[in-house]
């Protein structure tokens, strides 16, 4: 086994890194769980998005939930048309995720996803932008 | 970067705890403890749990602070209130409406209570954590708030209006919570506005 510490490969080390990994799985695994048993197609299955309610605008998030939805089902081609953001999100997340278990191996304290400030602010500005663009008639195959 | 991952609230690090080496310049603690990773993080950032405990605590010392007040005031102010009852005849509903009776001294007691929570949130998060770097909750978690340039406490003026960038980012998008999970310097908007960073109290 190799490893960049120089702790030595033990039960009770790996045991404690790997909480956070099962923690984070299981409230994922909770998830799409739920979504399995409830459609987020049918309107207020899962309450309503305050900020649509009362604008009538979308949000960023809007549509999200059905993405995913959708994508439990294999379904991308849907997905992408409800919101293409969470799609990206997912696939992020799930990467992150499967590369995150390997690094909290090698060190303990390994966090999931780290943004440096730049990437922070191209992800807000694109958010920004995408949540402006879905909301006009040019943008509407980015609305839910 | 390296630096404690969030174990659970009022969980104190080595880091956070509050002893001091016997002398300056003394050798560095010779072994980890068993299972601890060899290497000692760089900047030890406060966890989220740890900032989501202060604030939860801060919340309740607030709630604390209103609730005896607020509360003689109401009693006092409705004790003996008369109010008539009724069906609505558009609605159907039944409806309530005062009648009199209403104390207005209570009324001032209530609203003083609520001015009195409101200017004690503004002490504790926005002075008090500006100058010491501590609200009282942060305090019991043993984390602070520090600039990032200086590592200096922000001063009551930034301090304040952290407090309410927090307040006013918060309730717009409450990603800003979050954000301090993936943050390279586990800062929230607020933070970044103000330049400033939450870490574990020496």
């Amino acid at each position: 086994m190799t490893r960049h510490g120089l702790a030595p490969p033990s039960l009770k080390r790996d045991g404690r890194a790997l909480r956070a990994p099962a923690v984070v799985g299981s409230i994922g695994l909770a998830g799409a769980g739920l979504l399995l048993l409830r459609d987020p197609h049918t309107p207020g299955s899962y309450g309503l998005c305050p900020f649509n309610a009362l604008t009538g605008l979308y949000c960023p998030g809007c549509g999200g939930t059905r993405a995913a939805y959708d994508l439990l089902h294999f379904d991308v081609a849907a997905a992408i048309s409800s919101n293409v953001f969470a799609v990206v999100l997912i696939a992020t997340l799930l990467v992150a995720y499967l590369r995150w278990i390997p690094a909290r191996m090698r060190a303990e304290n390994a966090r999931m996803i780290v943004l440096p400030a730049r990437v922070s602010m191209l992800v807000l500005t694109a958010l920004f932008v995408f949540t402006i663009v879905r909301n006009t008639p040019a943008g509407a195959w980015l609305a839910p | 970067m390296t630096d404690q991952y969030p174990r659970y609230p009022g969980d104190r690090s080595p880091a956070a705890s509050s002893q001091q080496p016997a002398t300056y310049g003394a050798p560095a603690p010779a072994a980890p403890a068993y299972g601890q990773s060899p290497s000692a993080p760089t900047v030890p950032f406060a966890s989220w749990w740890a900032r989501v405990g202060a604030s939860v605590l801060d919340s309740l010392i607030a709630f604390a602070v209103v609730i005896v007040p607020f509360g003689i005031g109401m009693a006092l102010a409705f004790k003996d209130a008369q109010s008539t009852t009724g069906i609505d005849p558009v609605t159907g509903f039944q409806t309530a409406e005062l009648t009199g009776g209403v104390n207005p001294i209570g009324v001032v007691i209530a609203v003083l209570g609520v001015l009195l929570g409101i200017g004690f949130t503004i002490w504790n998060l926005g002075i008090r954590q500006g100058k010491r770097g501590q609200s009282l909750g942060k305090k019991a978690l043993g984390i602070s708030v520090v600039r990032t340039d200086t590592g200096s406490y922000l001063g009551a003026g930034a301090g304040a209006l952290r407090w309410l960038m927090a307040a006013l980012l918060g309730n717009l998008c409450f990603i800003n919570f979050l954000w301090p999970l993936w943050d390279e310097k586990k800062q929230a908007w607020h933070d970044k506005v103000v330049g400033s960073v939450v870490i574990k109290a020496p």
